[in-house]
């Protein structure tokens, strides 16, 4: 097969049922241009050509088997993962987790080929698939449709009518699809085909609701509906009492995509435009609810809660033609309301411009300048030599742009706008950063702009940006004859290792000419000694580029207060959802700040696979996982608490194995013996609560609210340590186990009989005693712990590792033993990526890396974490 | 969707954290895929202590720690997985969508939800609308267990002792509670060390799922 022949390949999967499905087909992409059809339709003859359609059964295992499956395609076709030219993924509605797990290895496959990523709905796949069965269906088939009357459904889906006794679809036929969405509810959509019987339409939106509604919904319809999902499974029965004979239910084997389907829905997607933009930040699941708090939002932006916004979903509201009337009027008139599509405040992305952007950055253009450029001198612009063009996105579009121009030393920024409701978010400082380092790369060494004198919010960003006035263009601006300030200042850091990583217009053009790609994933001749990694264990996203497990190139905490302080104080403790949101964009970042890194200039890439909330690390995982297989590079699984040790080697040097480490955080109370780098061995764990937790909790019964175990370290160091004596636990066990909860209950029941005997509280005395009961315990097993193993350092790790009482207790207990004792600066303390980066390091060292088929894992000690 | 009438829950006392260890193990049994078990009650009152006893009864070795931190913990290995949530931390149910919460408990284990009367909606009169016959239909903890199941609510009535209260949600949370109430029968009459603070008389509480 030649290269001209593989260049069109695209892979399609979907994980959001317990089916997994994944196609690669052969696009002809010039063909599809051709034969561009109505919106939201489909017609049967299609212009790709399949190569491979699975459709396996995969509860619970999306994770693990997923990408080990696409490598596993590739394979037998004999493909590469670089010849892949477009990523398509289902995007629910459908499993939670698995749509999560399915976007996010999306994510990283298409950024590391650096292809354009697109999102299809999973129940409009589902419907294609019906409908191509339907119509594949032999002659033989006019044998008897089985209408599913209750008796018949009774057998569903036990025994699974034959494709072959499928109905055949005449014009103008409904296809039902119903998802499950737990706790009896459902997505229902209902589809219909065409008058002339070539395409098949959505005619509602994507929604959840209770499947009795649904039923009844359906039966007005008045009409036969050949039904399908994973909702049927439970209610079959309610759709069968409800429309008696005008039901019909597919076989079981077409009640989820397959990869033909998922192919077949991301053309027509494409077709009509609601694939998305192809940007792999921007691709997002499908949320049929929206939070209390995201409702707040919209209420605020003074948008109707169930307006569809501009967010890319999958054909969502493909209206109803005239070729399908709505619902005739009955009794009681059935509610087909459309999606309230997720405001979701979406992650800004910045890409090169291409000429498709033209019209939405005029229209920012004509806003903000009184003499706007018009679309030729953009189009001129672009396809000047020595120009940098980019684009500032997010779910609703362009939001920003900015260009630049080199000459031959100088650099000079031709324009920079932001749209007017976007502005005051660091945009435009964003702009302008990413505009130095495309300066530098054209080979510029100084950049220089013009702006209007009157313009004092522009001059005091440059200004603030290091740029300074150098003279006057006097009457520069045509319109008003206003005098332009020249503004001068240096071009960004010199050390790029690799070119931009265009994903956009340039690289399309690049890839006409260059078709293998392979570039892109090609592994540097000698070990650069650079690890990516990536953490996402609890709240934040973050990512961190360094070299040698000490030198830190870059350093990117998606902090999440940015989106949550838009809900008006409204925050989400948890927000898993966040970290798809954000992953793709932290990534760009941590690459672009490393030296626009590309990714072939990496050793390998590092993520935390354990412990932490598990729906978090899929996400990091997943993606993880991706980029590793479009990539080539080795994968690194890091567990959570041998980061928090590393964070210690990475601040002080002495910090050197054999070494013992006592890791304290609201989620681990953990003695590690490391013996040398890169193994572990847990001595002793907390047998119920977690020292930061028992913190917070206690702190939450006095009344100091929660989280409160830093205010409670506070009030402690006015009281009487001695003034309680509280339970050592397990001072006298022998072994190193640690239980907090019998202290916590020995605090409630001091409370409870002193409110009792009408005694009362020294709030400082008890936060003191309380404290100090915790601390006892954990110096004298950690000192007993450095004793019996002869370890020459003592590591203090994770984020109860700030109290001070703790770090002075241990110092006093473990020093005169003459060991070294490390406790961390304080912004290590909290999660981060380059503790990962660091640990990661030295795990690649001893070719510790994992496989495809690797899960994150909520629990899970460091021991374990090969 | 049941529409029995008579109520079925009970109340334990327990006399130490071995007995509500050991009241727990008795459940564990009676335990199909798909349960849920709701644990209620104040900081200290040995939620925790409840669930180690339901993974022993289930087979799990592993040591069970409080999942508070991490919101869902996993235990393989035993009898049924048991998902061990905590939603403590918490602070809307929207949250309970995001950590993918009915996904987990329709998929094939065991749950065991410490704080699951958090987002528990106000069906029975409060204190606003004390007049206020809740409709009987309703399941106020539709939120934390969808499809029914138990409730064990733990109270502290002295250093040591605990007060144990259970109700059942739905039709599958009546045959589980009354199931475990004469399994626990069995055990303590069995044992002198382990007598139960005595099966108190059935209180009038009964919730429907739906």
């Amino acid at each position: 097969m030649s290269e001209a022949e593989r260049s069109g390949l695209v892979l399609a999967f979907d994980t959001a049922t317990e089916v997994l499905a994944i196609g690669l087909g052969e696009c002809r992409a010039a063909a599809n241009q051709a034969g561009r059809r109505s919106p939201g339709s489909r017609s049967p003859g299609s212009d790709q050509r399949i190569l491979r359609s699975l459709c396996v059964e995969a509860p619970r295992r999306a994770n693990a088997e997923l990408l080990p499956r696409i490598a596993m395609l590739l394979a037998e076709l004999g493909f590469e993962p670089a010849h892949i030219s477009e990523v398509a993924v289902g995007l629910g509605p459908g499993s939670f987790t698995g749509v999560r797990i399915g976007v996010a290895a999306a994510k990283g496959l298409a950024q590391g080929l650096g292809v354009p990523l697109y999102g299809v709905g999973t129940l409009d796949a589902v419907a294609l698939r019906v409908w191509a069965a339907a119509a594949t269906a032999p002659a033989s088939a006019s044998a008897p449709a089985v209408a599913a009357t209750a008796a018949a459904v009774a057998a569903v889906p036990a025994t699974a009518m034959p494709a072959a006794t499928l109905p055949p679809l005449a014009s103008g036929s409904v296809i039902g699809v119903l998802g499950d969405a737990m706790r009896h509810e459902v997505y229902p959509a209902l589809f219909r085909v065409a008058e002339d019987g070539r395409s098949l339409t959505r005619i509602t939106g994507y929604r959840v609701a209770d499947p009795l509604a649904v039923a009844r919904e359906w039966a007005v319809l008045g009409e036969p509906i050949l039904a399908a999902g994973n909702g049927l499974a439970k209610y079959a029965q309610e759709f069968a009492e409800s429309l008696g004979g005008l039901l019909t239910i597919a076989p079981h084997e077409l009640w989820a995509p397959d990869g033909a389907a998922l192919l077949a829905a991301f053309e027509d997607a494409r077709a009509d435009g609601t694939a998305g933009l192809g940007d792999p930040a921007l691709v997002l699941p499908v949320y049929t609810r929206l939070s209390d708090a995201e409702e707040a939002e919209v209420a605020r932006a003074g948008a109707p809660p169930d307006a569809p916004t501009a967010v890319p979903l999958p054909a969502a509201t493909a209206a109803p033609t005239a070729a399908t009337p709505p619902p005739a009027a009955a009794s009681p008139p059935p509610a087909m309301p459309s999606p309230p599509a997720a405001a979701s405040p979406s992650q800004v992305g910045y890409r090169p411009m291409t000429p498709d952007d033209i019209e939405a950055v005029l229209a920012i253009e004509q806003a903000a300048f009184s003499d706007p450029w018009t679309a030729s001198m953009f189009i001129d612009e672009l396809t000047a030599p020595v120009r940098s063009w980019l684009v500032a996105v997010d779910g609703s579009g362009v939001i920003g742009y900015a260009g630049v121009a080199a000459m031959p030393d100088e650099a000079h920024v031709m324009s920079l706008a932001v749209r007017a409701d976007r502005r005051g978010e660091g945009i435009g400082r964003a702009l302008l950063a990413r505009l130095r380092t495309e300066a530098a790369r054209l080979g510029a060494k100084s950049l220089t702009l013009e702006v209007r004198e009157g313009n004092a919010a522009a001059i005091a960003l440059y200004e603030a940006e290091g740029l300074s006035a150098v003279g006057m263009r006097k009457g520069y601006y045509a319109d008003n004859g206003e005098d332009a300030v020249i503004m001068r200042g240096p071009v960004g850091h010199a050390e790029h290792t690799g070119h931009f990583e265009h994903t956009g217009y340039t690289k399309h053009v690049k890839d006409a000419e260059h078709p293998a790609r392979t570039a892109h994933v090609e592994r540097p001749a000698h070990a650069t000694g650079l690890i990516l990694a990536i953490e996402s264990s609890c709240d934040e996203t973050a990512a961190a580029v360094m070299r040698d497990g000490r030198e830190l190139l870059s350093n990117v905490i998606a902090s999440q207060v940015d989106s949550h302080s838009r809900f008006g104080g409204v925050v989400p403790e948890i927000a898993s959802r966040k970290h798809t949101e954000a992953i793709v964009g932290v990534i760009q970042e941590a690459m672009y700040e490393a030296g626009a890194l590309p990714f072939s200039a990496l050793d390998a890439i590092a993520v935390t696979q354990k412990p932490g909330l598990i729906g978090a690390l899929v996400v990091g995982l997943s993606y993880a996982k991706g980029l590793s297989l479009a990539t080539g590079l080795p994968l690194v699984g890091i567990n959570h608490l041998e980061g928090h040790i590393f964070a210690n080697v990475l601040a002080d040097p002495r910090v050197t194995p054999p070494l013992v480490a006592l890791v304290v955080s609201g989620g681990h109370t953990s003695l590690v013996h490391m013996p040398e780098w890169g193994i572990y061995k847990t001595l002793g764990e907390t047998l119920d609560d977690a020292a930061g937790e028992a913190f917070d909790k206690v702190a939450k019964v006095l009344g100091l609210g929660y989280p409160g175990g830093p205010v409670l370290s506070r009030l402690a160091a006015t009281g009487d340590p001695t003034a309680i004596d509280f339970p050592r636990a397990m001072l006298k066990s022998g072994d190193y186990a640690f239980s907090l909860s019998g202290l916590k209950t020995a605090v409630i029941n001091h409370i409870r009989h002193a409110h009792a005997s009408g005694a009362e509280i020294n709030l400082p005395d008890l936060a003191a005693s309380f404290q100090a009961a915790v601390i006892d315990v954990q110096v004298a097993k950690a000192a007993r712990a450095v004793e019996e193993t002869g370890a020459a350092t003592f590591c203090l790790a994770g984020g109860v590792a700030a109290n001070p009482e703790l770090r002075k207790a241990l110092r006093a207990a473990i020093e005169p033993l003459g060991v070294h004792v490390s406790v961390p600066p304080f912004e290590l303390c909290t999660d981060n990526a380059v503790m990962i980066a660091a640990a990661a390091h030295y795990r690649y060292q001893r070719g510790e890396v994992l496989d495809l088929s690797a899960e994150a894992s909520a629990n899970g000690s460091l021991d374990t974490a090969r | 969707m049941s529409a029995c009438a008579h109520a079925v829950s009970h109340s334990f006392a327990s006399t130490s954290a071995d007995e509500t260890r050991a009241l727990a193990r008795s459940l564990a049994p009676l335990l199909i895929a798909d349960d849920v078990v709701l644990l209620a009650g104040d900081l200290g009152a040995g939620k925790t202590q409840f669930v180690k006893g339901l993974a022993e009864g289930l087979g799990v070795t592993a040591p069970v720690t409080s999942p508070t931190f991490n919101i869902l913990l996993t235990y393989e290995g035993g009898r049924l997985p048991l998902f061990h949530f905590d939603l403590y931390r918490l602070e809307s149910p929207d949250e309970l969508i995001d950590i993918d919460y009915f996904g987990t408990l329709e998929s094939g284990g065991a749950s065991v939800v410490e704080w699951g009367d958090r987002f528990a909606e106000a069906v029975l009169p409060d204190e606003d609308r004390p007049d206020e016959i809740a409709p009987a239909s309703r399941n106020p903890f539709a939120k934390a267990a969808p499809s029914g199941g138990i409730l064990v609510e733990m109270g502290i009535t002295g250093d040591h002792q605990r007060s144990i209260n259970v109700f059942s949600i739905g039709s599958r949370g009546e045959a589980l509670a009354s199931n475990w109430a004469r399994a626990w029968e069995r055990v303590a009459s069995g044992s002198d060390a382990k007598t139960p603070g005595g099966c108190d008389c059935p209180s009038a509480a009964r919730i429907d799922a739906q």
